[in-house]
């Protein structure tokens, strides 16, 4: 799976992350060689369902893996490369280049510290602004994301805003130093729908109009069809499908990525019986010699138990992970 | 992948104490004072209260290990008995106080209402008095010895557990599967048997490790002052006492004793809080 | 004895709050079940959806207004009287992780409710229902923590299922759930509830979801049933502006997605302090004004069923 060609994003990439590997000790292997590529101004989903790893891809990028977890693998940033082996070096990146935010907005903040505090202390990190600039750029950010009455929120404590307003504290606190790439993780699965279309909509809005990047990681297909231009589908530690949204919603290409749609998609459609994915995902560190995927695939024939797919590009610019991909397109 | 990442963080006792050496050790330490306290008339080389007037204060030699005490009896001899009555009368307390406290817990905490409302408050008024005070009257009340020291100490104690074990209680009724059961219509005692009392275990032992200490400092601080053990029954307690009178020619009997008191206190304490992190495995660094 | 299972009449629950005032979770709601139906309570966090749900079971007491369950108010019943009737109604919540005592095997958590009732509670009988929402006889001797969220919650649905209740209320039973999973779990779900003609309270943010499953939904907000109805009608042409906002909200897979995608402004109000009139007046994009923020909607007929929303009533006048 090295470098496979890029055929979506053939431009120059802001991020161009290369055989992502991480490993958690005691246990094996979770992520298996990931490439990740994006350009400024996209939002790029990043889908998968719990225990696929891409949440410990996101954190490999931003160096920040627990404890017992390793990475391997390059990142380049800017036409810098970094070590994704060697956390601290990216340590430069974090907070000023690349932000995150992440799904639990009231474990994120401090609860004995005002909002407009902590808004400060990220700052004065990363900016060198004087005490009435930062103050400035407190209420300025607030109200970038949207908050209502920025003055009483920066004297507020998280415990006195709701689950939304805290997010788009956090999403302020995200952006404060201009990063150039926002990984956002699961960003709104603890909000409500209404609240959930608000968020997506101030994140579609800083992507747009101010050329972020930004990578979502979500488990939700829908999400991703409503604001992502690009989608990486993740299975058991690697990408089996990667293209633009409308193709792969379309045309899903692997088993996987059409399995997990067809999930979705019969629920709108009034049947009787929804369409499922038998089986369970196998437990990270599985020794699997061929296909991951292929003991719950309906197409699964005897290669995919022994040869391991690569990514390929397919015919419409995306990449598919799949022996059989095009044999089974047509059905 | 949070669920493969913490998956080993729980961890029962057993496996920790391969890991941890200080507990293996603080557990091998407590198991050598419970065989003394269960075998001290077997192991201890001469009758503890036969006196030998013409041999007082002697130092240690091959006949007494410890010497001898005032009175020319064996030290080594009443120190281990003396651990025996300290023991016994600690761990008396803890299993009274700790089931007292249990069954007071249970009823407040899951009963609710104006039992517990009524409990809680005479609990609080336990709390609200220095253990050592109460136990002080109540003895006074009593008339020294070893079994006024076990009720005065037992009394003195129950208000703690039965604090910590009802807050345990009103946690776990909050619990997914005590509603669970509730929805299912189960009788509440079999609730509190089946579902309330198994998961309070954790709690329980340490709650019971930790008064087992504090009732032996009580013990030794009681029969010290002369309303515990009654001489000439050693306890750790009376035997400082009768040993400081000659604290300069003969400091042995007091340190003697006063180390024993000291090691297995501090061993409770160390094997309570190991208790405490394997039962909730939340407070784990 | 009527053709109604549930009924649900007027309830309103107040939860006292420290330092004065009340917590209004509920604010008398109407709500019926027929035997076998499946009913759809949509709501955001904090539309008393899981309030009412737990009123249903007895984890609370109403405040004011009546339930009637099989013919018999429920609402005022003795504890002893309520644990009989508790064997028709059982309850599949969202944590089946915390649902289970940690320090029992499957097939003791399976078997409490059999046991409870005094019904045969054998291995066999519990392997049976194992196998029935497909668990083998190899999961009976395992612990909670020992299965996969999905095994786990079929284990609770066979908890649910073993006594035969006539209703289930079930808690967001899927949305801790991937989405394979969900599916299969949705599956096995509606074809219990077929097979044994089993009622359905089911509670859910996820509109999707009820969709497939319920045969009629009720849409809460602030306590407030807004909006009810025939479930496929009304979540394909919602008449309240909020049921619209919701199913607008609901991100779909769909190419020919060609909703209006509409973003309420601001969060859902404190259930301490309700507004006045129309309790979605201040978010409302369609708002009328005064109307709206001083007299509460009557309920008006929709094709799907009834909703309360002024729009409605002038279009009935």
């Amino acid at each position: 799976m090295s470098a496979p060609t890029n055929a979506v994003l053939d431009g120059a990439a802001l991020v161009d992350a290369t055989g992502v590997a991480i490993t958690v000790d005691g246990v094996g292997p979770a992520v298996h060689g990931v490439d990740l590529r994006l350009a400024a101004g996209e939002m790029v989903g990043l889908v998968g369902e719990s225990g696929c790893g891409k949440s410990l891809t996101a954190f490999s990028l931003l160096g920040l893996l627990p404890a017992g977890v390793r990475a391997a693998g390059e990142l380049r940033f800017a036409g810098t490369a970094y070590d994704l082996a060697a956390p601290d070096t990216l340590r430069p990146l974090r907070g000023r280049d690349v932000a995150m935010v992440s799904q639990d907005p009231l474990t994120a903040l401090n609860p004995v510290s005002r909002i407009d505090h902590q808004l400060g202390d990220v700052m004065r990190t990363h900016l060198d602004l004087s005490r009435a600039q930062r103050r400035a750029r407190v209420l300025e950010l607030l109200e970038r994301v949207g908050i209502p009455s920025p003055r009483r929120v920066a004297r507020a404590y998280p415990f006195e805003l709701s689950g939304g307003m805290r997010q788009r504290v956090l999403i302020a606190m995200a952006i404060s130093c201009r990063p150039r790439l926002l990984i956002a993780d699961e960003p709104t699965t603890a909000l409500d729908t209404t609240v959930q279309a608000q968020i997506m909509e101030l994140l579609g809005g800083l992507v747009r109009d101010e050329g972020l990047a930004m990578l979502l990681i979500t488990h939700d297909l829908g999400l991703v069809a409503q604001h992502c231009s690009r989608v990486c589908v993740m299975y058991a530690g690697e990408i089996v499908e990667h293209g633009a949204v409308r193709a792969v919603l379309d045309r899903p290409r692997h088993p996987y990525a059409r399995a997990l749609i067809e999930c979705l998609a019969s629920r709108d459609t009034g049947v009787a019986r929804l369409a499922t994915i038998e089986g369970t995902v196998p437990p990270v560190g599985a020794a699997i010699e061929g296909c991951r995927f292929a003991a719950r695939c309906h197409y699964a024939d005897h290669r995919c138990s022994v040869t391991r797919p690569r990514l390929t590009a397919t015919g419409d610019g995306g990449l598919v992970a799949c022996l059989r991909s095009e044999e089974i397109a047509d059905e | 992948m949070a669920d493969t990442l913490t998956a080993g963080t729980r961890r029962g006792l057993l496996p920790r104490i391969r890991t941890d050496r200080v507990l293996a050790v603080a557990l091998v330490v407590a198991a050598c004072y419970v065989v003394v306290a269960l075998a001290a008339p077997v192991l201890t080389p001469e009758d503890p209260n036969a006196q030998h007037l013409l041999a007082t204060l002697q130092g240690p030699s091959g006949a007494h290990l410890l010497g001898t005490d005032e009175y020319g009896r064996d030290e080594l001899s009443r120190l281990l008995l003396g651990v025996r009555s300290s023991m016994l009368v600690g761990a008396i307390v803890a299993l009274i106080s700790s089931v007292g406290g249990l069954i007071v817990g249970l009823v407040s905490g899951y009963l609710r209402g104006p039992v517990d409302v009524v409990l809680s408050r005479i609990v609080d008024v336990g709390l609200a008095f220095p253990t050592l005070v109460l136990s002080l009257a109540l003895i006074s009340a009593l008339g020294p010895g070893a079994r006024s020291t076990v009720i005065a100490l037992t009394l003195g104690f129950i208000p703690f557990s039965a604090r910590v074990l009802r807050s345990a209680v009103l946690r776990l009724r909050q619990e997914g599967f005590i509603e669970s059961a509730r929805v299912t219509g189960v009788h509440p005692g079999r609730i509190v048997l089946r579902h309330v009392l198994p998961n309070l275990l954790g709690t329980l032992a340490v709650q019971t490790t930790m008064v087992f200490a504090y009732a032996l400092l009580g013990e030794a601080g009681l029969s010290y002052v002369g309303l515990g053990v009654q001489p000439p029954t050693p306890s750790l307690g009376n035997m400082i006492a009768a040993g400081q009178v000659h604290a300069l020619q003969a400091p042995r009997l007091t340190v003697a004793p006063g180390l024993a008191a000291a090691i297995i206190i501090m061993t409770l304490l160390f094997i309570g809080d190991a208790l405490r992190d394997a039962a909730d495995p939340l407070t784990v660094r | 004895m009527s053709d109604t299972l549930l009924r649900v009449e007027g309830v309103s629950k107040a939860f006292p709050i420290r330092g004065g005032g009340a917590l209004h979770a509920l604010r008398e709601v109407d709500l019926e079940i027929k035997p076998g139906e499946a009913v759809g309570l949509i709501g955001e966090s904090g539309s008393g959806k899981s309030t009412l749900g737990r009123i249903v079971v007895g984890l609370e007491r109403a405040t004011s207004g009546r339930v009637h369950f099989d013919g018999q108010e429920t609402s005022g019943l003795p504890a002893r009287r309520r644990r009989t009737i508790q064997r028709d109604i059982q309850m599949v919540f969202q944590d089946s992780r915390a649902s289970m005592n940690p320090r029992l095997r499957i097939h003791q958590i399976v078997a409490e409710p059999l046991r409870t009732h005094g019904l045969d509670a054998s291995r066999g009988t519990v392997i049976d229902l194992l196998q029935r929402v497909g668990l083998g006889e190899r999961f009976a001797d395992l612990y909670p923590h020992q299965l996969s969220g999905g095994q786990r919650q079929r284990a609770a649905i066979a908890r649910a299922v073993s006594v035969r209740p006539k209703l289930i209320v079930a808690d967001e039973p899927v949305s801790a759930l991937d989405i394979s999973v969900q599916a299969q779990v949705l599956n096995l779900l509606k074809s219990l509830a077929q097979e044994y003609g089993t009622a359905f309270l089911f509670i859910s943010h996820d509109l999707g979801v009820v969709k497939f499953f319920c045969d009629r939904v009720s849409v809460l907000y602030l306590g407030r049933v807004l909006e009810d109805g025939a479930a496929a009608p009304l979540l394909a042409g919602p008449s309240h502006p909020y049921t619209r906002a919701l199913a607008s909200a609901a991100p779909s897979v769909r190419l020919d997605d060609q909703r209006p995608r509409i973003v309420l402004s601001g969060e859902l109000p404190s259930p301490e302090n309700p507004p006045s009139g129309c309790c979605f007046h201040p978010r409302c994009p369609e708002s009328l004004g005064d109307v709206c923020a001083t007299v509460e909607p009557g309920r008006s007929q929709t094709p799907a069923g009834t909703a309360r929303c002024h729009l409605l009533e002038s279009v009935r006048t």
